[in-house]
């Protein structure tokens, strides 16, 4: 010990973690450690406030002892202090002077330790002055780098460090240095070293800052854009609030929420709806998608899952309903009864698929609309006609633009309910071509077995389906795919009598029109001569559509007089009818008045019901052989010849030359050319009209004929009796041969028509021929 | 990088941040007027006992240095009983430091010099030359 050493009094020693403190600079201090308190608190006591301060070599250390401590450190002195709540002292102390640790004189409660001053180099040379510009430089490059926003120029700093020291310590406090690094510095025994050190950690620094730098500017420009339009969204929204507005988009998204909430859905479909709803509310309401999402979320949101109407299925009030809206049609009433009593016995039964099928206007569409209000359902109807895409009736998936939901579940969506009277019209007229087939998608949908999951493409969940009532509607079975029929109960409407129309023109067809025109039952009345008169010369047709718009014609101009002053009720008379609808439409097809021989008198049927056809035979003398005009299908031309073979083969029974069969043709000739006709019907017609040809007799006037001849001579049945009676007795003929095989189908006859028509059954050609040629002897054979 | 920042910040503006001036511990906080005569520069040294202060005059530069002594632990420990602790330190003690420039040479000026309430007063009468 040197004397020297003894003039300095041992000082209480605060440890540093992490950091070092510089001569001649501040640094801010939290000071928790029981030790380290002890030793401020005693120094505070002295008149200096000045101790010890010293790194610790590893920051771990909690009650680091003398050798844990760098031997260089710095004598220090509070500036301020200040005690929190926590006896934590906070507090500013300065660097005042480089020291070297000597040794600790007590450990307890604090650090005591000796020590001697350890001056800062003076060296000065042009080395020196040249590291420190270029600290300078580098430091200057650091702060750029980092951008801090620096109060005082760096220049100017350096400026008031006048001494090289001070300002490496300065710069050094600076830099993020590991403690070590920060020691060294301290540690310098010139300027010259500590001025390399720095400049050696400022390139460090440098080249981190750079790097970084370097990142940050890519990533930068990526996210910039974004950034930039969601910082408008923000401020958007921000104004929004400020004038008590929900951004669009949230209140909407919202409102979904909301309504989502308070549909009733199965799980399944929840869970799917929730996932599109959050998709929803991360996307803006400008991106295309938005639209999309919620466009399907109202959807699923809508749709009737749970939703259903109770059936009252009551048979007495089904049948009033029935009989209100429809006259007649006794067989389809009975059969929709039937199965509506089906229902009631046993609710859980499959419903039937009804195919209502006949002519247009006889009534299907209100029909299914009657079924539907007798068992209390919704009723909700789409056309099929002229669809050939599958796409619309089950929808297109979702990734298509402009993507919708099939006809069939918007049909549902629209009632409201999941067990709706829904109808299908025009079935028949389904089309098909590249684009799929839709009665495919229709055998799904009507498919009990299949139905109760069935998957819109739109939708993509499953909807049940099964609780629906199908009816479907079709003017005819022929171009109805096999195994959508095989999947139908079928129920036919025949076209309506003259009696029948006028029935329904009294019941519904004039009070509808008066009420349309705003006319009284009182102020016009229809005769019931007149009434006939427009239903057989002023409509021909197998429903009453035709009629009705006749009627209206009456009612207007009926409307118009009282419209312009006429005060008196008017009664429509036949002599009427001229002014009110101008000319008869149609004379009916009254027998010809003479039938030269060769004619027969056939009858058709036709989607509009039922309608009189004339055969006409000539001999062709001298050209031999069948030639057949008249837009003839294939069935009707076998029909043809086999008609001809077979008065052939009759040939002396009927007293036919054979030698005129062989040597002159015949041509056969079905008017109107224009309208093409088919099927086996008219070949007791055909054969008529050959027998007659060949036996020069005129057919007997006022018999009309239909029915399939087979070359034995059997007369087959055929079908639309109904249809082809009422379309003679139109046509004012009073005799109708029809196949013995038909009988039951008369039953569908008026009674009216049954007794004044004379039907004759027949079971082979022969009869009928008794009947057409009654003077030409014929041998049964 | 924002720690050193902070750093920086203390360094350079906190109270005694000239520090770099000198060895002293604390500087006591100045203000300067212009009189109609010459110069008046205010010291705060509260508690600084007169003869504790020295007054230096070079050229144009005015140093004061002294001692601020803490009396309350001097009393504690006349009185041998244990010193108090400190709570909240704001207050500078030791030696202290501080140098002012003046626009005129002080050499040549009347200076006459004031304690009052802890306030240290240097009146400055140049004389004619010195003014120029």
């Amino acid at each position: 010990m040197t004397p020297q050493e003894d003039t300095r009094p041992a000082l209480p020693l605060l440890p540093l973690r992490n950091t070092v403190l510089f001569p001649n600079l501040f640094m801010p201090l939290s000071v928790g450690r029981p030790n380290s308190l002890a030793a401020v608190e005693a120094a505070l006591t002295t008149e200096e406030k000045t101790f010890l301060v010293a790194a610790q070599k590893n920051g771990e250390t909690d009650q680091p002892r003398f050798d844990d401590l760098y031997t260089i450190g710095v004598r220090a002195v509070v500036k301020k202090m200040a005690r929190n709540e926590n006896n934590v002292i906070e507090m500013i102390v300065q660097g005042v002077e480089r020291v070297r640790l000597i040794e600790a004189t007590s450990s307890d409660p604090f650090l005591q330790v000796r020590y001697e001053p350890l001056p800062l180099p003076t060296d000065t040379s042009t080395e020196l002055e040249g590291l420190q510009r270029a600290v300078v430089d580098l430091a200057g490059k650091v702060l750029e780098l980092a951008e801090v926003q620096v109060p005082v120029p760096l220049q100017q700093i350096v400026a008031q460090a006048n001494d090289p020291l001070r300002f490496a310590f300065l710069l050094g406090s600076m830099l993020s240095l590991e403690t070590a690094k920060e020691q060294a510095l301290l540690e310098a025994t010139s300027r010259i070293d500590a001025m390399r050190l720095l400049h050696a950690y400022l390139e460090h620094e440098v080249q981190v800052l750079e790097v970084r730098r370097s990142i940050s500017r890519k990533v930068e420009t990526e996210v910039n854009k974004q950034q930039r339009e969601f910082m408008l969204r923000r401020q958007m929204e921000a104004i929004q609030q400020e004038l008590g507005e929900k951004s669009p988009e949230k209140a909407d998204a919202d409102a979904i929420r909301r309504r989502l909430t308070e549909a009733d859905l199965p799980d399944n479909v929840r869970k799917e709806a929730e996932r599109e709803l959050t998709r929803l509310e991360r996307l803006p309401t400008a991106s295309p998608d938005h639209q999309v999402i919620r466009t399907y979320l109202e959807l699923v949101i809508e749709l009737p899952w749970k939703k259903s109407t109770t059936d009252v299925i009551d048979l007495k009030r089904t049948r009033e309903v029935l009989d209100e809206d429809h006259f007649g049609l006794e067989e389809v009433k009975v059969r929709i009864l039937e199965d509506l009593a089906i229902l009631k016995m046993n609710p859980t039964a499959k419903a039937p698929i009804l195919l209502l099928v006949g002519p247009p206007g006889v009534g299907k569409t209100s029909l299914g609309q009657s079924i539907a209000r007798a068992m209390g359902r919704h009723f909700e109807r789409f056309s099929l006609g002229g669809m050939h895409d599958e796409a619309e009736l089950r929808g297109h998936r979702r990734t298509y633009i402009g993507a919708m939901a099939g006809r069939l579940i918007q049909a549902v969506r629209r009632s409201g309910v999941n067990n709706p009277v829904l109808m299908l019209d025009e079935v028949d007229k389904l089309g098909r071509d590249h684009r799929g087939d839709p009665a495919s998608a229709l055998l799904e949908i009507l498919d009990p077995a299949q139905n109760n999951t069935f998957r819109d493409n739109y939708l993509d969940l499953p909807f049940d389906l099964s609780k629906v009532l199908f009816v479907l509607t079709a003017n005819t079975l022929d171009t109805i795919p096999r195994p959508l029929l095989d999947r139908m109960e079928v129920i036919r409407l025949s076209g309506y009598s003259e009696e029948e129309k006028e029935q329904i023109a009294r019941r519904y067809l004039i009070p509808r029109q008066l009420a349309h025109v705003g006319l009284t039952a009182e102020q016009l009345t229809i005769s019931s001569e007149a009434l006939r008169h427009i239903v057989s010369r002023y409509t021909r047709e197998a429903g009453v559509r035709e009629l009705e718009r006749q009627l209206g014609r009456v009612g207007r101009k009926i409307a118009r007089r009282f419209a312009e002053g006429n005060t008196q009720p008017v009664n429509v008379e036949l002599g009427d009818l001229l002014e009110l609808l101008g000319q008869e439409r149609n004379r009916p097809e009254k027998s010809r008045r003479e039938l030269p021989a060769g004619v027969a008198t056939g009858l058709a049927w036709t989607e509009a019901g039922g309608d009189v056809l004339y055969v006409e035979a000539v001999s062709r003398p001298g050209f031999p052989g069948l030639r057949m005009t008249g837009q003839l299908g294939k069935v009707m031309k076998e029909s043809a010849r086999a008609a001809w073979s077979l008065i052939a083969s009759r040939a002396d029974s009927l007293g036919i030359e054979s030698s005129s069969l062989r040597r002159d043709g015949v041509h056969i000739h079905v008017p109107a050319g224009a309208v093409p006709k088919d099927g086996p019907s008219a070949g007791v017609a055909l054969v008529s009209a050959l027998a007659s040809l060949y036996t020069h007799v005129p057919l007997a006037r006022g018999v009309a004929m239909t029915g399939e001849i087979t070359l034995s001579g059997l007369v087959l049945p055929v079908g639309g009796i109904k249809e082809k009676v009422l379309a003679a007795r139109r046509a004012g003929i009073a005799t109708v041969i029809v196949p013995k095989d038909n009988e039951q189908d008369l039953r569908d006859l008026p009674e009216t028509v049954r007794r004044e028509m004379k039907i004759v059954l027949v079971e082979r050609i022969e009869e009928a021929l008794a009947t057409t040629i009654p003077s030409v002897e014929t041998v049964t054979v | 990088m924002s720690r050193d920042l902070i750093r920086l910040m203390h360094a350079l503006f906190l109270p005694g941040a000239e520090a770099y001036e000198g060895p002293a511990p604390w500087r006591p906080h100045a203000d300067v007027y212009r009189t109609s005569n010459g110069w008046l520069v205010k010291f705060e040294l509260a508690g600084v006992k007169a003869e504790d202060i020295e007054l230096d005059v070079l050229g144009y530069t005015l140093t004061i240095r002294g001692h601020r002594r803490d009396a309350v632990l001097d009393a504690a420990t006349r009185s041998g009983e244990p010193p108090p602790v400190h709570h909240l330190l704001e207050i500078g003690y030791s030696r202290f430091e501080r140098q002012l420039e003046l626009p005129c040479d002080l050499k040549t000026a009347n200076i006459t010099t004031e304690l009052r309430d802890g306030l240290l007063l240097v009146r400055i009468v140049p004389t004619k030359e010195a003014r120029r």
